[in-house]
């Protein structure tokens, strides 16, 4: 049984070749990094927002600062770490989480579009969430601890999903410096918005992201679970690509067939 | 405690959402790892065989959420 080895060890190319393979990793790497990263940090802002213009922007600025602190602490002792684990072992455990991330994202996604579950509203999340933080007291100086605590909450739990995409993107192609340029560049874009629109950004078409995401997620943590199990994809990396050609198929054949069940079902 | 237990929902609610869809991915991959990949040598059907136990899941899981909303 073989296995396709890490890119240090593929000396069998030429030097072309390998800056091919280095920058198609890259890429592979940045590119679910930024798209996911926008979502979350699209999600998060909408609740940093509000807690801005109901409790004030110092409480809603410390507050995710202080959680955008917590979670660069957690990539940076992470991140290292994981470079001296064997690269089988890594795919294998962050294949399978992977797995799960973006099955998870891509099955909730067609949910969306067959109409089974809601879309998501920011506008809507953001009335709801501007609505209760107006209802409580505010203190009358300093930082006020519900927006502080709301807006911590907000970046931190949206900032968690960002952090496992680029240490398991990262860590599984060791291109941790593309994935995080993916999810930097999704935050500036984000927040650059954020301020220059002062309000939620909606038009972001938050589910279709969702399920490019969970197809190129799920296509990833097949392959690295296949590596870590020692399946030799036939055609090595570029197994990538089909991989994530045969989700694509089968989302869209998710979606015809619950469609169909929930147009029968609306019939009878 | 309180807080741990909230980071802890926090943390497995990335992966994990619907209980039958995540326990039948997980089985599915303890599966190909017993049984597929130590007797099967063609790694062309082993990767089939992964891929399409999960596209099978992911067809069948949403079929179904929309068969009970």
């Amino acid at each position: 049984m073989t296995t396709s080895k890490p890119l240090s060890k593929r000396n069998s190319r030429g030097t072309a070749g390998r800056v091919v393979v280095v920058m198609s990793y890259a890429f592979a790497a940045a590119l679910p990094a930024f798209l996911a990263s926008l979502v979350e940090f699209v999600e998060a802002l909408t609740i940093v927002l509000a807690v801005g213009v109901t409790r004030g922007w110092p409480s809603a600025l410390w507050g995710s600062a202080a959680a955008a602190a917590a979670l660069a602490a957690l990539v940076a002792f992470f991140g290292p770490a994981l470079a001296h684990v064997p690269l089988t072992a890594l795919q294998l455990a962050l294949g399978i989480l992977l797995l799960f991330f973006g099955l998870r994202w891509l099955r909730k996604a067609l949910l969306r579009y067959a109409g089974t579950i809601a879309l998501h509203d920011e506008s809507a999340i953001y009335e709801r969430r501007r609505r209760a933080l107006a209802t409580a007291a505010q203190p009358a100086s300093g930082i006020d601890g519900i927006g502080f605590a709301t807006a911590f909450q907000a970046v931190a739990v949206e900032g968690l999903e960002v952090v496992f995409i680029v240490i398991a993107v990262g860590a599984g192609a060791r291109a941790y410096f593309a994935a995080s340029a993916g999810a930097v560049l999704a935050g500036i874009a984000v927040i650059g918005a954020g301020v220059a629109l002062r309000a939620p950004l909606s038009r972001i078409p938050e589910n279709a992201l969702k399920l490019c995401v969970g197809i190129l997620l799920s296509g990833f943590g097949t392959f690295w679970t296949g590596e870590g199990l020692r399946i030799a994809w036939p055609g090595a990396e570029l197994s990538l690509l089909w991989l994530v050609g045969g989700f694509a198929i089968a989302a869209s054949v998710a979606y015809l067939s619950a469609t169909r069940v929930r147009r029968m079902r609306t019939s009878t | 405690m309180n807080a741990l237990r909230t980071l802890a929902g926090e943390l497995a609610g990335l992966f994990v959402e619907d209980r039958f869809f995540a326990l039948a991915v997980g089985l599915w991959l303890i599966f190909i790892a017993v049984v597929i990949a130590p007797s099967i040598d063609s790694p062309f059907i082993r990767g089939l065989a992964l891929f399409g136990g999960l596209a099978l899941i992911l067809i069948t899981s949403v079929t179904d959420g929309a068969r009970k909303s």
